[in-house]
Parts: C-alpha cells; sequence; structure tokens
C-alpha cells in the first residue's frame, strides 16, 4: 500500500517529529543498530519509491519512446506541448483530465452524503449492528477486476438484471448503461458507490462514536430537534473526519481507472477515459513515456495542491 | 506499484481508539424504519454477489433469460468446468499466483515495516527525522507517479513478467512504517527495559517483547497488505506477459474478450476471485474496519 | 543521511539514465535448411488467439508435433490489445517468444520498431511463392523492400444473415441482397414488419470502424495518401459512407446506440438480419447457437465498386539478442508444415492465404468459409504505414462512433479526425524514421 494519499494525520507526526518526541525516554544503542533495522526497508524504498520518483522527472524532460535507441533531452516540451492548443495529446490529455472532473464531481458528493447517512444508522444500539456494518463494507474487499465484470454483466443493456427488471417495471426503452452519454456517468459513478460507501462510512462512524454524548444532552435540554441536533453538535463535531474523508475521496475519485478500463473502455468515444486510463495507454501501450511522465507529474501536481488546500481548511477550522 | 490500488482510497490509520458511544433508536415504529432501512440497503449490497453465484451455476442461455430467475432452473457447473478445461485461461494457476504473491508480498511489508517502525518509535540516531519525514512525504504522492519508472526499473532487474516484481516494489509501505511506528511509540517501555536489564539486545527485545505486544496493528496491516496486493491490477496488467504468470484480477480481465456472452464462465471466475476474500473479510472483518476506523479519527 | 540517501537514488537514476535499451538491431537471422531434426526442444509462440480460434490453432499445434515428434510448440494466447502491449516490451527485454502471429496492419509497425526481424534469409527455406497469394496479400509482408511476414488467412468482412428472419419477412434466404438497391429494399421490407434489420454497432472500438472502411473504398476513396502523412477519409467518399451508414439509424433500419455484443446477440436470438463482419469472429460463435438458421455471402455492393476490409493474421520472427539456428530451424520446420496445412487453419473460420489451398475439396466442405471466399478477390488491406492501427482505431473509429451516436454530423466527425490524425501521421512518420 504504497499509495500514497495525503491526509492530516501524518503531517502532524512530522511535527511531531520535528519537536523531538519520539518516545519518552529513547535508549541509545549501537550506533549501527538502527541503520541495520532500517536497512531492508530502506532498500526497498529508495529503488522503488523515492528513485522513481526522481526518475520519472528525468524522464519526463525526455523524448522516452521505449524504442527509440536515443532518447532526447527535450527540456520541458512535453510539458509545454500539454499547453498547446489544437496539439493532439493536448487535445487527448485535457479531455481525459475533463473525464476525471466529471467523476470527481459526480461521484464526491455521493460519496460524502451516502456514507454519512448509513453512518448514522448505524451509530444507533440495535441487534446485528456488527453484521450490517460487515455488509455494507463488504464490496470494499473485492477487487475491481470483479466488480468490473460482474457489473458489466448486471449493466448489459440487452441481457442485464437491471434493464432485466426495469422492462418488467414497464420501461419500454432499455437503458444503454454502458455504452452512451449521460448513462455511462451514471454506472461508473453508481457502481463506485456501490463498492466504497462502506469504506467512508465506517470512517464516519468511528467519528460519531468519538462525538461527546453531552453534547447531545445539552442539545436536548436546549429543546433541539433531531435535524437541528445534527445540524448543531453532529457536524461540527464531525469537521475533522469530513475534511478527511473528502481528501481521500476526491484522490481515490481521481485516481479512476479500472471502473472505465473493465465497464466501459472509456467509451463512448473516449468520454470516460480517464487521466490515468490514458496516462497508462500513452506511457505503457503506445510507450511514449516522456509524455506519459510528464502528464502523471501534472496531475500529481494538481492532486498534491488540492490535498494542501484541504489541509490548510482543515487547521484553519481547528483552531 | 505493485499493491497500489489507485482506484481506492487507501489508509492511514492513527492509533487512537474510538470511544463507543452508541444511541438508542427512539421506539418501537423507529426500530421497524432503521431495520427496513438497513434490510433494502443491504439487498443492494447482497444481491448482485448473489447473482454472480447464480449465475455460475447457470447454463449459457439460462444466463440471460428474462425475466431474470434467481434459482438456476437448470444446475450446472459448466461454467466451472469450460473455464477450468481452457488451457489459455488456467484460472488455478492464476488463483495460485494471486496467494503466492499477496501472501510473499504481506509478509515482506510486515518484516520491513515493522523493524522500520521500531528504530523510528525507539531510538535516536542521526537522520532519524529526516528518514522519517521522507518516508511520510511519500505518503502524498500519488502511486501513478511510479509507473512509468518503475517499469523501467523492473525492467533493468530483468523482474519483467515474474512474481518478484508484484511482491517488491509496492512492499515499501510507507503507509505500514507510520501506523506501525505510531503504535510502538505507544507502548509502555517498562517492559522493554526490563528485558535490557536482563541482558537482551535490541534485536530480542523487538522479536520478543515488541511484537508479540504488536499482534492487533500487525494484523490489520498484514489483512490491508494482502487485500492490496490480492485486488492489485493495474500493475500486473503491464508487468506481466505470459498468461500463466498472470494473477487472478489481471487474468480475469482478459476473460471478457475471449468469453464474451459466456456469462456462466465469467461469472465462475469471479465468484472465484471473490469467495476466498469474502471468507478472508469475514474472519477478520475485524481488523480490516479498525484499521479503516482509525484512519479518520483526529490526529 | 538525507545526503546518504540522497546520493543512493541519485546513483540509482544515474545508472538508469546511462542504460536506456534500444532494441540491437545488429542480429540477424541465420540461413538454415530441411527440417529440424536435432534433440527435443520447445518453442514459445504468441499471439492473440483467445476466442474460439485457439482451441483451433492448439489442435494443428498438436497435429505437427505428431508429425515432427522433437518440436514441440507452447503457445501463449493473450487478448491481442495486450498482445501489442507486451510481445514488444518482452523483446526489449529479452524475454522475446520465437515467433508469433499478428495483424498484417500491424507487421509495419513492429518491422519499424526492430522488434520483429525480417524474413528474406528465409524466403528459400519457407518456399514462398507470389503467384500462391492474391497481389494485396503477398504485398502486405513487404515493408522497405524486406519481406517480414507470412501471411497464413485472410478474413475479408462479410455479409452474415439470418436466414429464418428474411423468411419471415417475405424474402428469399437463398438469396440475399448484392447491392444497394436489394439492401435497401430488404431492409425495408424487414423495417414494415417491425425488424430492424442491420443493426449498425456504434460503439465497439474493433468492429465499428470497419464497416465504414469498407464503405470508403466502395465509394471510390482512399484512407491515406501514398507515404502515409496525410489522412484522406474526411473528403467526398468518406462523407458519402458514413452518411450512408448514418442513414441506416435515421431511416429505422437500426436501432440507435448500438454496441458489437448488442448486434451480436439480436443476431442470434432472430432480431436482426444482417451483421457484417469478419469469418473468424462469427463462424464459429453463430455455429455454437443450437437452432439459428444462417449464412454469409459476400458484402452487398453499397457503392460504384466492390471492396471489403480484410485482415491478415501473419506469421512473424520476433527479434532475439542472439538467434539459435536450430530453434529458426525447428520455426521454419513448422511454417513449412502450417503452409501446406493451412486448410486446418480454415476451421476457425477465415480463409487460408494460400490459394491453391481454396482448390482443396476439403475447403469447398467449408460451406461458409467457402462462401466467405467467393468475394475475397475484392478485400482491402490497410496501407503498409508504421502506426497506421493506432490513427485507424484512437482517431478515425472514435469519430465514427460520434457520428453514428447522432453527436456529430458526419462530414465534421471526419473533418475532425483528420486534423487529429495530422498531429498522429507526422509524430509517427518522425518517430519511425527516427528509428531506422
Amino acid at each position: 500500500m504504497t499509495a500514497t494519499t495525503p491526509v492530516p494525520a501524518p503531517v502532524r507526526a512530522v511535527a511531531s517529529v520535528r519537536a523531538g518526541d519520539p518516545g519518552r525516554a529513547p535508549h541509545r544503542p549501537r550506533a549501527w543498530t538502527p541503520y541495520a533495522f532500517l536497512a531492508p526497508f530502506l532498500l526497498i524504498f529508495v529503488t522503488f519509491v523515492l528513485a522513481p520518483a526522481l526518475y520519472g522527472f528525468w524522464m519526463s524532460l525526455h523524448n522516452w519512446d521505449f524504442f527509440l535507441p536515443e532518447q532526447p533531452f527535450v527540456g520541458l516540451q512535453n510539458y509545454v506541448e500539454l499547453f498547446t492548443p489544437g496539439a493532439l495529446v493536448a487535445q487527448q490529455f485535457w479531455e481525459s483530465m475533463r473525464a476525471t472532473g466529471i467523476f470527481v464531481v459526480l461521484s464526491v458528493p455521493l460519496l460524502m452524503v451516502i456514507p454519512l447517512g448509513l453512518a448514522l444508522l448505524l451509530n444507533r444500539r440495535f441487534r446485528g449492528r456488527t453484521f450490517f456494518r460487515a455488509v455494507f463494507f463488504a464490496p470494499y474487499v473485492l477487487g475491481v477486476s470483479v466488480i468490473g465484470l460482474l457489473w458489466q454483466y448486471l449493466l448489459n443493456a440487452n441481457t442485464g438484471l437491471v434493464n432485466g427488471y426495469l422492462t418488467q417495471l414497464g420501461l419500454d426503452e432499455k437503458i444503454p448503461w454502458l455504452t452512451a452519454l449521460p448513462w455511462v456517468w451514471v454506472s461508473l459513478v453508481g457502481v463506485t458507490v456501490w463498492w466504497t460507501m462502506g469504506f467512508n462510512s465506517v470512517v464516519y462512524l468511528a467519528g460519531l462514536q468519538g462525538v461527546d454524548e453531552n453534547l447531545y444532552d445539552a442539545a436536548k435540554v436546549d429543546g433541539a430537534g433531531p435535524w437541528r441536533e445534527f445540524v448543531h453538535v453532529t457536524l461540527p463535531e464531525l469537521r475533522p473526519v469530513i475534511l478527511f474523508v473528502l481528501t481521500m475521496t476526491i484522490l481515490a475519485s481521481a485516481n479512476m481507472f479500472g471502473q472505465s478500463y473493465l465497464l466501459t473502455s472509456g467509451n463512448p468515444s473516449n468520454e470516460t477515459r480517464t487521466a490515468i486510463m490514458y496516462i497508462a495507454q500513452v506511457g505503457l501501450e503506445q510507450f511514449r513515456m516522456g509524455k506519459g511522465a510528464a502528464m502523471s507529474y501534472l496531475l500529481a501536481l494538481l492532486l498534491i495542491l488540492v490535498s494542501a488546500l484541504n489541509f490548510v481548511f482543515l487547521r484553519q477550522k481547528e483552531r | 506499484m505493485a499493491t497500489l490500488t489507485v482506484d481506492r482510497p487507501t489508509l492511514t490509520p492513527e492509533t487512537a481508539p474510538a470511544a463507543p458511544t452508541r444511541r438508542r433508536p427512539r421506539g418501537l415504529t423507529g426500530t421497524l424504519l432503521l431495520y427496513a432501512a438497513l434490510l433494502i440497503l443491504s439487498v443492494i449490497i447482497v444481491a448482485p454477489l448473489l447473482w454472480m453465484l447464480s449465475t455460475s451455476f447457470k447454463t449459457t442461455g439460462d444466463a440471460t433469460a428474462m425475466p431474470p430467475q434467481w434459482i438456476p432452473p437448470e444446475p450446472s457447473v459448466e461454467g466451472y468446468t469450460s473455464l477450468f478445461a481452457d488451457a489459455q485461461a488456467p484460472v488455478l494457476r492464476w488463483l495460485a499466483n494471486s496467494v503466492l504473491v499477496a501472501v510473499l508480498h504481506t509478509v515482506l511489508v510486515l518484516v520491513t515495516a515493522s523493524a522500520a517502525a521500531y528504530p523510528l518509535a525507539r531510538m535516536h540516531f542521526r537522520g532519524r527525522n529526516v528518514v522519517f519525514a521522507l518516508i511520510i512525504a511519500t505518503l502524498f504522492v500519488p502511486g501513478f507517479v511510479f509507473l512509468m519508472p518503475n517499469y523501467l526499473i523492473v525492467d533493468q532487474l530483468d523482474w519483467l513478467d515474474s512474481i518478484w516484481a508484484l511482491v517488491v516494489p509496492g512492499a515499501a509501505s510507507a503507509f505500514g512504517v507510520f501506523f506501525l511506528r505510531q503504535f510502538f511509540a505507544s507502548l509502555p517501555e517498562a517492559l522493554e527495559e526490563a528485558a535490557l536489564i536482563d541482558g537482551a539486545n535490541r534485536f530480542q527485545i523487538f522479536t520478543r517483547v515488541v511484537l508479540p505486544l504488536s499482534k492487533a496493528p500487525l494484523a490489520t496491516l498484514g489483512v490491508l497488505s494482502f487485500l492490496g496486493s490480492w485486488n492489485d491490477f493495474l500493475w500486473p496488467l503491464y508487468v506481466l506477459f505470459n498468461p500463466e504468470n498472470l494473477t487472478l484480477p489481471a487474468g480475469l480481465s482478459t476473460l471478457r474478450g475471449s468469453y464474451a456472452t459466456d456469462y456462466p464462465a465469467i461469472m465462475a471466475g469471479a465468484a472465484l476471485a471473490s469467495i476466498p476474500v469474502l471468507i478472508l473479510f469475514a474472519f477478520v472483518q475485524r481488523y480490516v474496519i479498525a484499521g479503516v476506523a482509525r484512519s479518520g479519527l483526529k490526529g | 543521511m538525507l545526503r546518504g540517501t540522497g546520493a543512493l537514488g541519485l546513483a540509482g537514476i544515474a545508472g538508469l539514465a546511462a542504460c536506456g535499451r534500444p532494441v540491437d538491431d545488429s542480429t540477424e537471422l541465420p540461413q538454415v535448411s530441411g527440417d529440424y531434426d536435432g534433440p527435443p526442444i520447445t518453442l514459445q509462440f504468441w499471439n492473440g488467439l483467445t476466442g474460439g480460434d485457439g482451441p483451433v490453432m492448439r489442435t494443428l499445434l498438436q497435429e505437427f508435433t505428431a508429425a515432427h515428434p522433437a518440436i514441440r510448440i507452447e503457445m501463449y494466447a493473450i487478448p491481442w490489445g495486450n498482445f501489442y502491449q507486451k510481445f514488444p516490451a518482452a523483446v526489449v527485454s529479452g524475454l522475446a517468444p520465437d515467433f508469433g502471429l499478428m495483424h498484417n496492419f500491424q507487421v509495419a509497425t513492429n518491422a519499424a520498431r526492430r522488434v520483429i526481424v525480417p524474413l528474406d534469409p528465409l524466403v528459400d527455406a519457407l518456399g514462398l511463392q507470389e503467384s500462391d497469394y492474391l497481389p494485396v496479400v503477398w504485398g502486405s509482408g513487404l515493408f522497405q523492400g524486406q519481406r517480414w511476414s507470412l501471411p497464413l488467412d485472410m478474413w475479408p468482412d462479410s455479409l452474415f444473415y439470418n436466414r429464418r428472419v428474411l423468411e419471415q419477412a417475405g424474402l428469399d434466404p437463398d438469396a440475399p441482397p448484392t447491392n444497394r438497391a436489394e439492401y435497401e429494399h430488404a431492409l425495408e421490407e424487414l423495417r414494415r414488419r417491425d425488424i430492424q434489420g442491420h443493426w449498425l454497432p456504434a460503439i465497439d472500438p474493433q468492429g465499428v470502424g470497419r464497416g465504414f472502411d469498407s464503405l470508403l473504398w466502395q465509394m471510390g476513396g482512399e484512407l491515406y495518401d501514398a507515404e502515409g502523412g496525410r489522412a484522406l477519409f474526411g473528403e467526398d467518399a468518406g462523407i458519402r459512407a458514413l452518411e450512408w451508414q448514418h442513414s441506416l439509424i435515421a431511416n429505422g433500419w437500426s436501432p440507435s446506440d448500438v454496441s458489437g455484443s448488442d448486434a451480436n446477440v439480436a443476431f442470434k436470438n432472430d432480431q436482426n438480419a444482417f451483421l457484417w463482419g469478419g469469418p473468424g469472429a462469427l463462424i464459429n460463435d453463430l455455429a455454437k447457437v443450437e437452432d439459428l438458421d444462417w449464412d454469409v455471402a459476400p458484402l452487398p455492393q453499397i457503392g460504384p465498386h466492390r471492396a471489403a476490409f480484410s485482415g491478415s493474421h501473419q506469421f512473424v520472427l520476433m527479434r532475439q539478442r542472439e538467434f539459435d539456428p536450430d530453434r529458426v530451424t525447428a520455426v521454419v520446420t513448422f511454417l513449412r508444415w502450417i503452409m501446406a496445412n493451412s486448410i486446418g487453419w480454415a476451421k476457425a473460420g477465415p480463409v487460408p492465404a494460400r490459394l491453391p489451398i481454396l482448390q482443396q475439396p476439403e475447403f469447398a466442405e467449408l460451406t461458409a468459409q467457402s462462401h466467405v471466399a467467393e468475394g475475397v478477390e475484392h478485400i482491402r488491406f490497410y496501407p503498409l504505414v508504421p502506426g497506421i492501427a493506432e490513427v485507424q482505431t484512437t482517431i478515425l473509429y472514435p469519430a465514427i462512433g460520434d457520428a453514428l451516436l447522432g453527436q456529430i454530423a458526419p462530414a465534421d466527425a471526419l473533418a475532425r479526425a483528420t486534423e487529429q490524425a495530422s498531429f498522429l501521421l507526422e509524430e509517427n512518420l518522425t518517430k519511425y524514421r527516427e528509428a531506422r
């Protein structure tokens, strides 16, 4: 799980390290001992995380075609091209960024609100609570390849279960869930919500359980109904968790690849080809790795910016 | 990256435990409404999975019959047998590859992350802050950035088309180190001091005192690593070549083409890939959910 | 420590940057002759035969091994899209298989990348004869004056028709339409009986555009100029071809928003009368459906000329870091054998590329295949231009899809695609010129 979601918690950890407070009374070991402990991890870390992070940037400054005998240095040309109006790569890249953007805008609100509702339900005391929690979480443990195969079958316009039931309900026209706008987005977002809502719910739930019960009692004394209680107690108390879930969900949605790859193959006419899918195509199918690397860095920069903004926002609210 | 799951959120738990404060539902109607809502939602979640299982035992014709039939009219294992018999889709081989890769990967993550987390939690040494900051910083870099350079690095190591390409590169778990370091730091030091006085060295303290006390976080990290590796899709798709070497998720995605409308066979493949993890999840859901739950708590 | 780690990382990068991995194209095939008669040997054969064609090829491999016990061939089939991504990478990384099968329209690309090798040293050993092939097929393996591939088969897009549906509409199932007037008449008769006769896929990365290609050639057009620097599909012939396709939907002869598999399923369920498609994909697929009454004929002539898109599977030898004469001899032994026995391959659906095979009585017994072969002299291939398949599938076909989905007018879709293609064509020209 090297992947890498910016979250607030580790940042505070960095801060605490700087403050020099790891444990209370660290022993002074022999000089080489800590390095010996760290060595296996660092070997892998340097080779597969640190080096590639820099190497990728280096690649992005070259015309790095896997099959060319030479990879000439081109400076920032790969980046410039992404901003050249009319250039095919720029067109297709921004088209894919648009697809990613649409997916983020459509999926994030649903993935924020529905799991919160679910968590509120699960936060009550009743029999079978653990069971239901596990059921809602279950789809998340399945990989995207299973999700893709399953929903491709369920959403097939002619033979799928979904249209089968809709026909029985009296819908005459078969809905092209996986082949036409706007249905492709409904499908991709719907499947993603089905797949990952349990994850966000569990995070919310933990947050809800941390809310001080006394605050609710106080609200009750003030004569607040359930709605005002929710608005004036639950939401403010959950703010850090909500911002954390928001950051995480935006990043996960911006990383979307498998659903499009498996369900719509980017169709119709590349409308659902996401940025990651396009980057993989350019870099690892067409082997234009320099261009692919440049796109990765641009997208990564944007995402880090979004996380940073969220983080700043979180810090301000906490103060 | 090997276990990089670019499709999904990743986890960054903290060790702060949750204080369980649950609220009572109001009255009988409230309870009934609550159960009704939960049941409807559960049906939405579970029905597709049951449909997958049901279809895997249907004949090809019944799989697309309308109206939908939940109980296979003529139960059949055709889907499974045609899948197993197909030389082009060595599903059992894929299953074995996936298990092997996920287990090796998980072991490697646990060993390297716990060993690295220990000195970061307990020892003072030159460069500690820098190392820790570097590890944390990489948590902020989206995984796809590593895709192309790591492809070339793995190529240079002659690891393409081998399980090492899946086991090792993703094993540098910055999340794992961070997660375990926080836990180790929260352990009382008295036990370790006692062992030190008894003449134990650092390594002995680590393996005999610290690790046995850390079963729960190790289990959480282990399960998450296992799931991440088991479900990884993008990376194996590109670094594996021979059909014999594929993992189940990458292999399954190739079935779409060849079995275009043979749904029982496709669903049999999907069921094979999901049943092991669902069973695993049923047993360890406590750890998974605890791990996820901690991720959002105030740090 | 920071300096330490940083230095380590930088050292790694410097090392990697120093060893880029160009393909070493100095190696050449050795001259070989005669059948392989050395110790047991196992060859690796990669291809994209993941459908019904895979088992047919495996049977042939077994027959070959029965005749040549010393040579065993391990076949790895991965979906074509993955194959074209993986095998060049495998060649560069020294994991190349001995030989492979690829589409005619990918040969020039991979020749330019130098991941396959010219077969000229083997021409005599293989007993290749120009007179055995149609000119377009013979020429499809020649690029820059060298022979890169060995055509196995050809699979012209043909008209598959559902006899029962035609009968229901009062049409003669023994006389499928052969020209535009007959075709449109049949569709109109079907429509009057509430049957949409030609489900035209608008969403399907592979199949969507091939009908367009056939029609464009029928209208007298060309896809690209001779050297592959300019796209011509946006000119008059292309516009008329696409407008005719569009009229199928506008006239109610085809539903809108159809995918390739929708059309296929509808055909199998007697809801669709005509499918345009290749014999490799469809003959065995349709034969599997019990109780389906179908046959196949050459594509109707919609424009002033007869023409049909066709592809061809062609054998290629992957470039190795070093060629082992024994392995090459064994591969040649197999290729010679399969060229003589490609009638066995016809069972998979395609028409064998060697014309003498078509004269064999066994071929006439394959009814569907021999009906397809009736139109074989009119086949057209994509031009031999490196990177052309990518232009077709990533630019032209999506544009066709857009137009058929009604998102953009046919002429506009083609104009836009022409402009987009100009970038890729130019990039390809530069790239593959450098690669030489």
